[in-house]
């Protein structure tokens, strides 16, 4: 029967602190810069990158690798160009691939992800092993940023959770990948004028160094500047508002004209919300968004996005569709037994 | 995970080709389970033979467990302050209602939360979440009630069957109206009485069409009008239920017509997983069933003949729902449900998600405790005193930005 | 994963034992998922005295242990003692079989087939009857849903007279009042008629068919599409038509849209069991029966039939297909939902190979024509992509001239998958239009797709220009490929600058020593300085493929050739020396340009650049 706990405590009975001696002692920094664990992550790569999962134990090495990189990363991970930014992925895999043959592959061509990989979609373990994989293998050519997917709490409930249970048969992946996703830089700053994050400002903060001052190894909170920077949304109303998500803020286009003159800036760029042209200006093009989850949830019907800024910071869109599937499943909807 | 499990193997099993449109034939049954075998286990102990071969003997196959679980009917005094039947609305009808006012405090303006529940259901099915919440919060008042032709609700005259959602929605109106003359007096400073609608299934199609028509329908008489803080919809979307009407006559079909007595009842929708926690279906299935001359227990509502209303009780709820202007939260048991509409909707923040795992569509009876502590959240946020405290940052934080800013243009400016 | 499961003998078994009965649904399911180890512990003849009677009475426990445990069940024989003993599990099954959960009665079902295949005839007769006739008949329709299943494994065990009495027993459920039990016949009846002779057939099942094909649900009826396959293949011909054809007629008919779409979608297979060749009966029951389909008010339907077609004219002579099918094709050319048109689209080629040369041309070619305009753009690519197909019918002289217009339109489709599909056709229009038709029709259109803002584009690009050169050879891509090509690389855009340093080192293999040393290295040279890292690392990949390249076509014998294609005349001394010669230089290349660079690469600030640095050093050693 329902033991009735409150979602908070659902979520916290599961959580572990996390504790930065956990990392086993065989996966030292150096243990990266060894042919043998290129190799090894190039077959990773290359089995993910055909949608096959890794192994419980090589995800756990995985995760042990790549916190070992992200924890170096800033609260604003400094990001030069060229580069292309993405937003939402979804666990739509093979939307990502998609995004691939657009944009090209990695590492010959530089991404920015500005979070939200797991949930909703089908893949999200084989999209986000995928994408950590890469990170480590080439670290200066793929930054991925968290979302408020990328916590404990949303992924019980979206889906990552639960994929990782059928797939593993237990949640210890979900576990590692977790523990992991406390590391995930906030935001990422390009060239010192492009600021990229996933939702968007906080009245908690006025300067990015109020941001680099934060203590972000932990799981999203419920509020406070960390929970606003992956949840806030731009608004057409002035000033600061009460999010309808029951997160972050609504900020107006006088917010973000202030931030971005205070700091320097002349463009925040961030993802959360589904546009359906892929990406959308707004707020006088202080604010752009962008969405990579093309058909979003396989029933919304927008196209995907992703933006090329080139070493000129020169920058242009691509919009894309979802990839030709065959054998996907289809959107079926369990019909409730009962609704009237 | 145990409905993880199941749902992956349901879809597995429906892969193929099953058109929806069913209609059965009227199948006159009864559930009728015993409970012998429960207790015919408990007292069989299998006793160990001798002669048994290999296994040592303390590898003894034990009695079943009495795993028995009380089906006795709760009173709805266990979880409501008051009842009352006022005669409201047009046509007007005996409206069977349950309450707790909220307790009279200083410094706070009263709020309600007042709830509508599903076709089939009763007032009764939010016993567990109103008294929870109200625990929790005492300055906050719940009141749920029969709908008409539901529980304990009669009408005044002989007309009945109008299952319009008109009707419905002018019903709930009125009742909100009475819930006004209910707050303790007098009323804080005359502010306005603040108030939560909450809507499950057909319900909360009910009050997202009621918070649109608030004014339409609001009694004449001088009961000034609350503020609507916020709308929550319970477990119904759209897309799905209109989806699900397909198969409705089928669900109504498989249901027993009667069961051999109460207890009989709420047994039934703890084994058949319609309601998962029995503690509630103790309180909300004597709301819907009740006994016939013959001495059975028969449902109240006959469903079945408000199927001409179905379809139009859901036409358009998606973008009534977005086109609402309080605080919305729509509350999911299962993530699949949602439909194109609302997918976007949610995907661009326009409204308060929540999707509660391990729950059936009775969200309110199998997990009062969650779903009250949203509830809770939801009107911290969206409380006048939250939109205050707004206006108060919003002075300030002009503060650090760069001063003589130009006036903002309101909209986006078209791609480059 | 590495953590030490204990092996099933070290369990212990009395934990497990206790854990049947514990009050954690979680523990009660991974003691029930251990079954049978506890059942070996016990022996069989306590398994059968007091575990199974001990698990009869879980039936008030949750689905999932109930799920798990009815599929335990099914592989018990073994441990109550082996097949005589295989009875004893019937009665917690039987009790399973009849629960509201359909996983939980799914599973039952499945185990007592199982069970029921390892039993004797005697057994099946004593104890396996009493339960399906006990399921048949009960009040509730969960049993008669699930013993539907059971009726087909247990028909082949008994003799003639248990037989006709589960017939008789079987119509109960046919002629049942609930329409869940009547589709659960249908479903099941497919299975049962296989093991049913001729003559039986006629007497009993037809009539159960011909109940179930005029049932007021469309749900039930549409189940019978496939009764009737089964049926007919028992049956043969002469019996079909006497008995079922004309019930068919009327499912070809039927009121509902979704019995016409189970009729549509299995068209040929009822056209083959049904008509099983014989013209008369295709000519007057099935041609017209396909045009009406083809012209159904629901697309789904269309969609659906218009698979059939090529499938369904290989059967039919070619009057029918001109005269009667092909009229109606014409309209689904221009059918308002894109969804036909996409099905129509996949299939249509296929008609090319049954109508030949004349006809395709006569009928086919402007149809193509019309869909590779089509607004969606998934016509346009399913037309494409079966081009082959007609290509093999009429030659590639025809199709290159007559879709010339519209192939050169597609190369700038919106949608990249079209460019695509395009692309990969130009080599072969390239072969057959020659040199000057290309260079003045398609050329430019080639280099443009360098440029192409998607990534996998610009690659195909690259490949196509491979390609072309192996078709017109190492002089005309000189002159007019590498040029470009060397263009490219000044793009001030760091991807474009990428394929062109792609594109130089995919032309390697293609090109001679000479155009590798004076075109494409100094190209790749310039680039080792390139500001953007993604650049220096790309061109360090290049180096190695052009190193190994140029060892090898230096030892090649065939120096020089426009033709890389190798007639190996025996080596003269002269070539040997020659080609030492050849080597001696390229490695001089090697070592003097190639190293030196790759040298610089690997002190680059950037550390991908020193690893794929590193990476071709080690490979030139």
């Amino acid at each position: 029967m329902d033991t009735d706990v409150t979602m908070t405590d659902a979520a916290q009975s599961t959580l572990s602190p996390v504790s930065h001696a956990m990392s086993p002692p065989s996966f030292e920094k150096s243990a990266i810069n060894d042919t043998q664990s290129y190799n090894e992550l190039d077959r990773w790569i290359e089995m993910l990158m055909d949608c096959k999962q890794l192994s419980e134990l090589d995800v756990k090495r995985l995760c042990d690798m790549a916190r070992e990189i992200l924890v170096e990363e800033s609260n604003v991970q400094p990001v030069k160009c060229p580069v292309t930014v993405c937003g939402d992925i979804h666990g739509q895999f093979h939307d990502l691939m998609e995004l691939f043959k657009i944009g090209g592959p990695n590492p010959d061509t530089n991404y920015l992800f500005m979070g939200d990989y797991v949930d909703r979609g089908y893949y999200s373990v084989e999209t986000v092993t995928l994408l950590v994989a890469m990170k480590i293998r080439h670290p200066s050519r793929l930054t991925i940023l968290r979302g408020n997917h990328e916590s404990r709490q949303i992924t019980q409930v979206y889906g990552f959770y639960d994929e990782c249970l059928r797939k593993y048969g237990n949640p210890n992946v979900w576990k590692y990948f977790t523990d992991l996703f406390d590391y995930l830089p906030l935001t990422a700053l390009i060239e010192n004028q492009i600021f990229c994050l996933h939702g968007g400002l906080s009245p908690s903060i006025d300067s990015l160094d109020n941001i680099r001052a934060l203590d972000r190894i932990q799981e999203v909170p419920h509020e406070g500047p960390m929970c606003d920077l992956l949840w806030s949304d731009p608004d057409d109303r002035c000033g600061w508002g009460i999010s309808p998500r029951g997160a972050g803020y609504t900020f107006g286009q006088d917010i973000s004209e202030a931030f971005n003159h205070k700091n320097g800036l002349s463009l925040v760029a961030r993802a959360h919300q589904l546009v359906m042209e892929g990406y959308n200006w707004s707020q006088d093009q202080q604010v752009v968004t962008i969405f990579s989850a093309p058909n979003y949830c396989y029933r919304c019907g927008n196209q995907a996005a992703i933006m090329e800024i080139d070493e000129n910071l020169k920058y242009t869109f691509l919009q894309f569709d979802p990839c030709p599937r065959a054998g996907e499943p289809s959107v079926s909807r369990r019909t409730p037994d009962y609704f009237l | 995970m145990s409905s993880l499990q199941k749902n992956l193997l349901k879809s597995k099993l429906s892969t193929s080709f099953t058109p929806d449109q069913v209609i059965p034939e009227e199948a006159d049954h009864a559930y009728e389970q015993d409970d012998d075998d429960d207790e015919q286990a408990a007292s069989d102990t299998s006793p160990m033979s001798p002669s048994a071969n290999t296994a040592p003997a303390e590898f003894a196959v034990p009695a079943r467990r009495p795993r028995k679980q009380n089906y006795t009917a709760t009173p709805w005094t266990a979880y409501w302050g008051a009842s009352s039947s006022p005669h409201l609305s047009t046509p007007p009808c005996a409206f069977k209602v349950y309450y707790t006012a909220p307790t009279p405090s200083a410094s706070k303006s009263p709020t309600w939360f007042i709830f509508h529940h599903g076709a089939g259901s009763s007032g009764l099915t939010f016993s567990l979440l109103a008294a929870r919440l109200h625990e929790s919060l005492p300055e906050v008042g719940v009141l749920a009630y029969d709908a008409r032709s539901h529980g304990a609700t009669r009408p005044v005259d002989q007309d009945e069957g109008d299952a319009s959602l008109d009707t419905l929605v002018r019903d709930f109106v009125n009742i909100v109206a009475y819930a006004m003359g209910l707050s303790p007096v007098p009323l804080h400073d005359n502010k306005p009485v603040e108030v939560v609608i909450v809507g499950h299934s057909l319900g909360g199609a009910v009050v997202t069409d009621a918070i649109r028509r608030l004014s339409e329908f609001w009694p004449s008489g001088d009961i000034p009008k609350p503020v609507i803080l916020g709308l929550v919809v319970l477990d119904v979307v759209e897309g799905s239920a209109l989806e699900g009407l397909g198969s409705m006559r089928t669900y109504l079909a498989s249901r027993p017509q009667y069961f051999r007595s109460l207890e009989q009842g709420i047994r039934w929708h703890v084994k058949s997983h319609t309601v998962r926690n029995p503690v509630s279906a103790s309180v909300s299935v004597p709301g819907i069933i009740q006994q016939g001359s013959d001495g059975r227990h028969y449902w109240v509502t006959d469903l079945s003949s408000t199927e001409p209303f179905w379809k139009s009780w859901f036409t358009d709820l998606s973008s009534k729902f977005l086109d609402a202007r309080s605080g919305k939260m729509l509350v999911l048991a299962g993530t699949d449900r949602l439909d194109k509409k609302l997918t976007i909707g949610q995907m661009q923040g326009k409204y308060q998600l929540e999707v509660l795992p391990e729950v059936g569509h009775f969200i309110q009876e199998d997990a009062p405790e969650k779903l009250a502590a949203l509830l809770e959240q939801f009107w911290h946020r969206n409380r006048r005193g939250a939109a205050e405290e707004m206006k108060a940052l919003n002075a300030n934080s002009h503060a650090w930005g760069p001063s003589g800013l130009p006036a903002p243009a309101v909209m986006p400016r078209p791609n480059p | 994963m590495e953590s030490s499961v204990p092996s099933d003998e070290l369990y212990p078994i009395a934990v497990l034992i206790d854990e049947l009965k514990h009050d954690d649904v979680s523990l009660r399911l991974a003691a029930i998922e251990r079954l049978s180890t506890i059942a070996l512990a016990l022996g069989p003849e306590r398994t059968r005295s007091e575990l199974i009677p001990f698990l009869e009475e879980s039936l008030d426990d949750e689905d999932e242990v109930l799920t798990v445990l009815a599929e335990q069940l099914g592989n018990f024989v073994l441990y109550v003692g082996g097949n005589q003993y295989a009875h004893v599990l019937l009665p917690p099954l039987e009790s399973f079989a009849g629960v509201e959960e359909p996983l939980v009665r799914d599973k039952a079902v499945e185990s007592l087939n199982k069970i029921a295949d390892e039993m004797t005839e005697v057994q099946v007769e004593e104890y396996y009857l009493p339960l399906v006739k006990n399921l048949t008949t009960a009040d509730w329709f969960t049993s008669k849903v699930s013993v539907t299943g059971l009726y087909s494994s247990v028909y082949q065990k008994v003799g003639a007279e248990s037989r006709a009495g589960l017939r008789q027993l079987f119509g109960q459920l046919v002629y049942d009042d609930a329409p869940m039990v009547r589709r659960a016949a249908a479903t099941h009846l497919t299975g049962l008629v296989s093991h049913i002779d001729k003559d039986t057939v006629v007497t009993d099942v037809v009539p159960f068919f011909l109940y179930l094909a005029q049932d007021d649900q469309d749900s039930v009826r549409l189940l019978t599409v496939d009764v009737l396959i089964a049926t007919a293949g028992v049956l043969g011909p002469d019996l079909v038509r006497e008995h079922l054809l004309e019930q068919l007629k009327k499912l070809f008919a039927d009121k509902s849209w979704r019995v016409r779409y189970m009729v549509a979608d299995r068209f040929e297979q009822l056209a083959v069991t049904v008509a099983a060749g014989d013209e008369v009966v295709l000519k007057t029951h099935f041609v017209p029966a396909m045009v009406r389909l083809l012209k159904d008010s629901e697309a789904e339907v269309r969609t659906v039939i218009a698979k059939q077609v090529p499938g369904f004219c290989q059967l039919v002579d070619r009057e029918s297909v001109l005269d009667e099918i092909l009229p109606c094709i014409e309209d689904l050319v221009n059918d308002p939902s894109q969804h036909v048109r996409a099905a129509l689209a996949t299939k249509i080629s296929g008609l090319a190979p049954i109508l030949g040369k004349d006809l395709t041309i006569k009928y086919l070619l402007p149809m193509f024509l019309q869909m590779l305009k089509d607004e969606f753009p998934e016509v346009r690519l399913n037309i494409i992509c079966k081009l082959e197909q007609v290509n093999n019918v009429i030659g590639i002289d025809l199709l290159s001239q007559s879709l010339l217009p519209a192939i050169t339109q597609l190369a700038q489709d919106k949608q990249w998958r079209v460019r695509l599909a395009i692309i990969e056709y130009i080599p072969l229009l390239a072969s057959q239009l020659g040199m000057e038709f290309f260079d003045t029709q398609l050329r430019d259109l080639c280099m443009t797709w360098l440029h192409d803002n998607v990534y996998s584009i610009r690659d195909a690009a690259t490949e196509n220009l491979k390609n072309l050169t192996k078709v017109f050879g190492v002089a005309w891509s000189k002159a007019t490929i590498i040029p470009k090509v060397i263009e490219a690389g000044a793009n001030p855009n760091y991807l474009y600058r990428m394929t062109a340093c792609v594109a130089a080192t995919t032309l390697a293999p293609v090109v001679t020593i000479d155009v590798i040393k004076d075109d494409l290295l100094p190209f790749l040279n310039n680039l080792v300085g390139d500001p953007i890292p993604n650049i220096r690392f790309s061109v360090a990949r290049s180096y190695q493929t052009v190193q190994k390249l140029l060892l090898e076509k230096a030892a090649e014998s065939e120096y020089d050739s426009d033709a890389m294609d190798a007639s190996t005349p025996a080596p003269t001394e002269e070539d040997t020396k020659a080609k030492e010669e050849r080597v001696a230089e390229v490695k001089e290349i090697i070592r003097n340009v190639i190293v030196p660079n790759l040298e610089k690469l690997k002190e680059d600030e950037d550390v991908d650049v020193r690893f794929f640095a590193n990476k071709t050093l080690q490979a030139i050693g």
